[in-house]
C-alpha cells in the first residue's frame, strides 16, 4: 500500500513481514544469492517476498559504474562466480517460481561484461524449471551487439534494458559510459535479431525532465519496438544521491499511461513505486496476449 | 511477557546497514493495539515506513521517540498480547 507521507518527496509504504517474507528471505540466504530488492533498499520488498518473488542480482552487487541516482555499491568487483548461475536456478527452484526475473550490476571489468553469467543462469533456470518464463534485465554490454546476440541466444522471454531517464539528463544523472542512443539501440537491436522476444525498458520520473522530454523519451522507445514501458518516481535512497527534483502525482503517472498505450505500448506500468520487475509476470503475460 | 516490537532485521537483510528516523509514534503506553495498526512511521531516504503492529494487545513500554535515529533491530515498543 502506498500513500502520500505528508513528507516533501516521500511516500509513505506500509512494511509487514509475514512468514512468507521470512520464507522468501531464508531461501534467499541459504542459496547465497543476491537481489536488487535489497541492494536497491526497494520500498516493494515486504509486498513481493511476501508474495514469494524476488529479482535476482547476479554478478556480485558491486557496479562498476557510478549512476548518479543508485544505491548498489561501486566500486571494484570481485572476478564472476562460477557456483552463481546454479545457486540462482536453485533458489528459484525453492521459492517455486514459475517467472525468473534476472539482473545485474554492470560489469565494465570483464572482457565480456558478464554475458556469459547471463547465458549460464538461463541455462541453469530452464535446465531446473523448464516451464518457468525467464526475464534478464540487462546492462548496455558496452554497446557490443555480439554479447547481446549470446544473451538472446539463450532463449530469455523477456529483454528489459533501461534507458532511467531523458535524453537531456542522461549525461547528468547516469555513468559517462552510458548513454540515451546506444540503450535504444540495444532495445532496438533485441527486437529486430529475436521477434519473439518481448522487450521492455523504464524510466524514472522526478530527475528535472520537462513533460515534452517525457512524450519524446516514450516516443524513441516505441520506435525501438519495446512492448513494455515501465515509469516510475526515482526516490532518493541515500544523501549520496542526488535529490529528487519533483515528486508526481497519481493524476499524473495515469495520464503517461494512456499516454503510452496510445502510442501503441503492449502493456504500461506507471505508478510511483513501479519498478522494471514490479509485477513482471502479469506484465509479461499481457504483452504477450497482445503480440 | 510483553512481546518486543523490532525494526526487523530481515528488511533488505544484506543491506542491514541502513538507518531511519522516527517520525511518528502513535501510541503511548496502556493505549489499545490492534492487529495492522500502525505503531511508528519511521522515515528512511526513500520513503517512509509505516511499522504495524503484528498482535493485538496494549502497549507496555515505548522505548522510541521522535527524532530518534534507528536500523535493524532497534526495539520500538513492547506490546502485552491481549
Amino acid at each position: 500500500m502506498v500513500e502520500e507521507s505528508g513528507h516533501p518527496g516521500k511516500y509513505r509504504v506500509h512494511m509487514t513481514i509475514t512468514p512468507e517474507y521470512i520464507r522468501t528471505a531464508r531461501i534467499l540466504e541459504e542459496h547465497n544469492v543476491q537481489t536488487v530488492c535489497e541492494q536497491s533498499l526497494c520500498p516493494n520488498i515486504t509486498q513481493c517476498w511476501g508474495s514469494g518473488t524476488a529479482t535476482f542480482l547476479i554478478l556480485g552487487d558491486i557496479c562498476t559504474r557510478s549512476c548518479k541516482f543508485c544505491y548498489v555499491k561501486k566500486g571494484k568487483p570481485s572476478p564472476p562466480d562460477p557456483g552463481e548461475p546454479r545457486r540462482v536456478a536453485e533458489a528459484a527452484k525453492d521459492m517455486g517460481l514459475d517467472y525468473v526475473v534476472i539482473t545485474s550490476v554492470t560489469r565494465d571489468d570483464l572482457l565480456d561484461s558478464g554475458a556469459s553469467q547471463y547465458v549460464e543462469t538461463i541455462k541453469w533456470v530452464r535446465k531446473l524449471l523448464p516451464e518457468a518464463k525467464i526475464e534478464v534485465l540487462i546492462p548496455d554490454f558496452a554497446g557490443d551487439l555480439k554479447l547481446l546476440e549470446k544473451v538472446l541466444d539463450a532463449g530469455p522471454d523477456v529483454l528489459a534494458h533501461n534507458i532511467e531517464t531523458v535524453k537531456r539528463l542522461g549525461r547528468v544523472v547516469r555513468d559517462p559510459r552510458a548513454s540515451y542512443e546506444r540503450s535504444l539501440m540495444i532495445l532496438r537491436y533485441s527486437k529486430r535479431y529475436r521477434r519473439d522476444v518481448i522487450t521492455k525498458s523504464s524510466i524514472l520520473l522526478g530527475f528535472g525532465e520537462s513533460w515534452d522530454e517525457i512524450i519524446e523519451a516514450l516516443k524513441d522507445l516505441r520506435n525501438a519496438g519495446v512492448d513494455v514501458l515501465v515509469v516510475s518516481q526515482y526516490l532518493r535512497p541515500s544523501e549520496a544521491q542526488i535529490p529528487v527534483r519533483k515528486l508526481y502525482k497519481m493524476e499524473e503517472f495515469k495520464k503517461i499511461e494512456r499516454i503510452g498505450y496510445k502510442l501503441g505500448f503492449k502493456y504500461v506500468i506507471s505508478h510511483p513505486l513501479a519498478r522494471t520487475s514490479y509485477k513482471a509476470k502479469e506484465a509479461y503475460f499481457k504483452a504477450r496476449s497482445r503480440n | 511477557m510483553p512481546t518486543n516490537i523490532i525494526v526487523p532485521r530481515e528488511l533488505w537483510p544484506r543491506r542491514s546497514d541502513w538507518t531511519g528516523i522516527v517520525i511518528e509514534v502513535y501510541k503511548e503506553e496502556g493505549d489499545p493495539v490492534a492487529l495492522g495498526e500502525t505503531l511508528v512511521d519511521v522515515e528512511i531516504e526513500k520513503a517512509v515506513i509505516a511499522i504495524d503492529s503484528p498482535i493485538n494487545g496494549v502497549v507496555d513500554k515505548v522505548y522510541v521517540s521522535k527524532g530518534d535515529k534507528i536500523g535493524p533491530n532497534t526495539i520500538l515498543l513492547s506490546i502485552r498480547e491481549e
